[in-house]
């Protein structure tokens, strides 16, 4: 392996760092599971409802965010040490990423609709969305597992678009489908975790 | 002198040492660290990373806070914008050198 790949792969560890411990993907996982089963329970619901949503999620990301740092400076910090997210540069890549993944579904949608004369492809343009999105993030953190939820939320997504589902149960299966396997890859990412990381917090 | 072996010459010899340049490409990637990340990512002995964070700071590539996690003292290190910038050169004159290497041997 030569110096530059090595220059490659401590960055990219020290990126990935923040996802080491699954936490984020556990909140992010559990969020998502519960945005599907609101959009099942509460169907052609008003905007008033969709904004109170809005709010309600926005209130549960910051509360997870300040109770994955407690959860860090007690346990994760003492023993594998503390690095922060270095977020330069990245609220571009987030927005390029946003737009790159909507500008696929979309034209995944058209394609579709213009092939087969249906417009009930909407499981499949979420599924491009999670594709593009999650090759994005793999790409700058290199975490294998998420390749391995895009690509099969793609087949999961083929299979809820070819059967008659309305699109309120579409979406509801794609967001519980996506939202327990990144809820499944956090569990997975914070087992490894605690096997390999000591059991004792360093000197 | 050829080309090529100025650009090697060119080098940030700071940056060039091995244990540097691994304490660099983890702060690099990293808004700041503490003490037991660098240890751990870049496999360092504590004297060994004290050392060369040493020479890092004494350089003005890198700064350190020291504060404390309740009763528990903390350090965490972070590159200065000069030290970014340092690194950002050296990276890119490494990939160059590295590409004209691989080219060459095939």
């Amino acid at each position: 392996m030569d110096t530059a790949t090595n220059v490659e792969r401590l960055m990219r560890h020290a990126r990935a760092y923040e996802y080491s411990d699954g936490l984020q993907e556990i909140t992010m996982g559990f969020l998502l599971v519960l945005v599907g089963l609101a959009i099942y329970a509460l169907p052609g619901s008003s905007p008033a409802v969709g904004v109170i949503g809005a709010v309600i999620v926005g209130a549960v990301i910051m509360a997870s965010q300040w109770a994955i740092t407690q959860i860090r400076l007690r346990f994760t910090w003492q023993r594998t040490g503390y690095a922060k997210f270095d977020r330069t540069g990245y609220q571009r890549f987030q927005v390029a990423k946003v737009v790159l993944s909507f500008a696929a579904a979309v034209a995944v949608n058209v394609l579709l609709l213009v092939l087969t004369g249906r417009a009930t492809w909407h499981a499949l343009m979420l599924a491009v969305w999670v594709l593009v999105y999650f090759v994005a993030e793999w790409k700058r953190f290199g975490q294998t597992r998420w390749l391995v939820l895009a690509s099969s939320a793609m087949l999961v997504a083929f299979a809820v678009a070819l059967l008659p589902l309305t699109r309120q149960v579409a979406f509801f299966a794609m967001t519980s489908y996506v939202g327990l396997g990144i809820l499944a890859c956090g569990i997975y990412a914070l087992i490894r975790y605690l096997r390999t990381a000591p059991t004792e917090p360093a000197e | 002198m050829s080309q090529d072996a100025r650009d090697i010459v060119a080098l940030d010899k700071i940056i060039h040492e091995p244990a540097r340049l691994a304490i660099m490409s983890v702060l690099y990637a990293s808004e700041e660290a503490d003490f037991l990340f660098l240890a751990n990512s870049t496999g360092l002995t504590k004297g060994n990373l004290s050392t060369h964070v040493a020479k890092l700071e004494e350089a003005g590539y890198l700064t350190v806070t020291k504060s404390f996690n309740g009763k528990i003292p903390h350090t965490t290190y972070a590159l200065t914008r000069q030290g970014r910038a340092a690194f950002a050169r050296y990276h890119k004159g490494l990939s160059e050198i590295t590409k004209r290497v691989g080219k060459a041997l095939r």
